[in-house]
């Protein structure tokens, strides 16, 4: 049966460029990058230590891989980790869509389905196309936080992942012939050393993504290869200055979390919820505040206290899930001191609560290695100053390579408990 | 019979073995969202299709339908030597990929959240994106400018008709 006029006609595709070489080199040029996106994605739940006390966001029972104890040296581990996540998956958005351009053409195939190895073989497309869409629109509309959906954005993101790692595995497996014979055929780089002017279509074939009948061209592979480059360099150039910092901050212009939400002053730096937002109040933080701690015994201790004790100072970084990251002076005692004086049993788990009333992040388990770390501190003093309000006066928790939102403010007790 | 059962399902049975596997986990990854703790109905399931359907239906085409009006004026204009679509074309699809990426920013979709979260109201964005624009086809069209006029220096002149 003769495909209807339209998208399901072959000769309806002319752009000469078109064709296995293109698709295979677009193809192994993403490949590494949702791969890198996808390991950074499950390293960032295992950062969360999803075993231990209330940490886990996703339903217990799943399969989580690559969860371990998640240590506190390097203590920019976290920050890289999401940095690479969340700007890695942003800088391949222009590679994503030339691939899915390239193949265009295959969604309109007809007939629609030749045999039962092609249906589901398409069917399995749907989870690879949806699957990838759906990791990169959820993903990158979260750290815009924009929500227009009607789903747990933590749980969705990561099952997408399931998804498209899935769909991923079973194409690339089925591909990987037709991108031998196509570099075969054309050579690796080759067809990267041909101008406008000799560019050409590759040969076609019934059912190839080569063009029947192809226009001329009007931009050469290299130059395709070369605007999807600029448009990824554009968007590495205002978006990695959140994660990166120092003078490459300035360039991000674009990035959720630029220049534009840096103040002046010691407490000038980005936060992730203000207190208004987490409902705590100057009259929660007053004199009144008293830090409980519990181990062996319990103590209460109040904030003048605490600064009697002995202080230490750090340069750490405060990264968040969403990617961005800074690195600023933190003081404050030592929770391995506090552990101490509250007679935390050894090998301790540590559990933070914080003023916060509400909210799925007011409480946190840190892991023996994250507390017991030599720069894990109760933070009361940053950069010079007191913690202002929203940074989380009068105390909060910074341990090295812990995620942000594990790093509670306004902490209300801390108790060591055996695991 | 593998022979046959192979013509009939039209690929190796390695391939069913893969696709089934691959499925399997697909349907399990989707059945945990689907979850009502987790997905108003079926909402997780509408985005999962619903992005694919609105890329290759509405996306490709209209950014195909933009490149054929840009390649269908500049044909008419430039002179051949120097093609000036792809100076159209750089910094439209550099700047259409920041459009796509932080349209939610450039656009101010969630202002309120943005608040809650940073205390700081979404400002700036839109003007930096446009700036970025502006200086993008800008600097593009200088180039092709000095391309042409280079290409003119070096042509030999054309026959006057």
């Amino acid at each position: 049966m003769r495909a209807p006029p339209g998208p399901t006609r072959e000769s309806f595709w002319r752009s000469p460029l078109r064709g296995p070489w293109l698709t295979t080199t677009l193809g192994a040029l993403l490949l590494p990058l949702v791969l890198v996106v996808g390991a950074t994605g499950f390293l960032s739940n295992a950062a969360y230590q999803p075993g231990l006390g209330r940490n886990a966001l996703l339903p217990a029972g799943g399969v989580q891989p690559l969860r371990f104890g998640w240590p506190a040296s390097p203590a920019w581990l976290y920050a890289v980790n999401q940095g690479i996540h969340v700007t890695v998956g942003i800088v391949a958005v222009p590679l994503l869509l030339a691939k899915l351009w390239s193949v265009a053409p295959r969604l309109f195939t007809w007939p629609p389905v030749r045999d039962a190895a092609h249906a589901i073989e398409r069917l399995s497309l749907v989870g690879l196309v949806g699957g990838v869409i759906f990791e990169f629109v959820t993903g990158i509309l979260n750290v815009q936080l924009y929500y227009p959906w009607h789903f747990n954005f933590v749980v969705a993101h990561y099952y997408g992942a399931w998804v498209f790692l899935a769909a991923l595995t079973i194409h690339v497996a089925i591909k990987l012939p037709v991108m031998v014979r196509a570099w075969r055929e054309r050579g690796v780089l080759a067809p990267l050393r041909v101008d406008l002017e000799r560019t050409g279509a590759e040969p076609h074939e019934p059912g190839s993504l080569a063009p029947p009948t192809p226009a001329a061209p009007t931009i050469s592979r290299r130059g395709l290869l070369a605007l999807v480059a600029s448009a990824s360099a554009g968007l590495l150039l205002v978006t990695v200055g959140q994660s990166a910092g120092g003078p490459l901050r300035r360039l991000a212009l674009l990035a959720p979390r630029g220049q534009s939400v840096f103040d002046d002053g010691p407490n000038g730096f980005p936060i992730n919820k203000t207190a208004a937002t987490a409902r705590v109040t100057p009259a929660l933080t007053g004199p009144g505040w008293r830090l409980a701690i519990a181990g062996g015994e319990r103590r209460e201790l109040s904030r003048a206290q605490l600064l009697a004790m002995e202080q230490h100072e750090h340069d750490l970084p405060i990264a968040c899930v969403e990617g961005w990251s800074t690195t600023q002076r933190w003081s404050g005692v030592r929770l391995r001191d506090l552990a101490a004086l509250a007679g935390a049993p050894a090998g301790a788990v540590l559990q933070v609560e914080s003023l916060q009333p509400r909210g799925a992040l007011r409480r946190a388990t840190l892991g023996h290695a994250q507390h017991s770390d030599g720069r894990a501190l109760l933070a009361l003093r940053v950069n010079g100053a007191d913690l202002s309000l929203d940074h989380g006066y009068p105390a909060r928790i910074i341990v090295p390579a812990l995620p942000g939102v594990h790093c509670t403010k306004w902490v209300a007790s801390l108790t060591w408990v055996a695991s | 019979m593998i022979a046959r059962a192979r013509r009939h399902y039209g690929a190796s049975p390695w391939h069913l073995v893969g696709h089934v596997l691959a499925l399997a986990i697909m349907v399990y990854a989707v059945s945990r969202v689907l979850d009502p703790r987790f997905s108003r109905g079926l909402n997780v399931l509408v985005w999962l299709v619903g992005g694919a359907i609105v890329h290759d239906l509405v996306l490709v085409p209209a950014y195909s339908a933009l490149d054929g009006v840009a390649r269908r004026v500049t044909r008419r204009r430039a002179p051949r030597a120097v093609p000036a679509i792809n100076h159209l074309r750089f910094p439209a699809a550099i700047s259409g990929a920041m459009l796509l990426v932080y349209f939610p920013l450039i656009l101010t979709r969630a202002d309120g959240n943005y608040v809650r979260s940073t205390g700081h109201h979404v400002t700036g964005f839109a003007t930096r994106w446009l700036t970025i624009t502006a200086g993008l086809f800008l600097a593009s069209g200088l180039l092709y400018l000095v391309r042409v006029r280079a290409s003119r220096a070096r042509a030999p002149r054309p026959p006057s008709r």
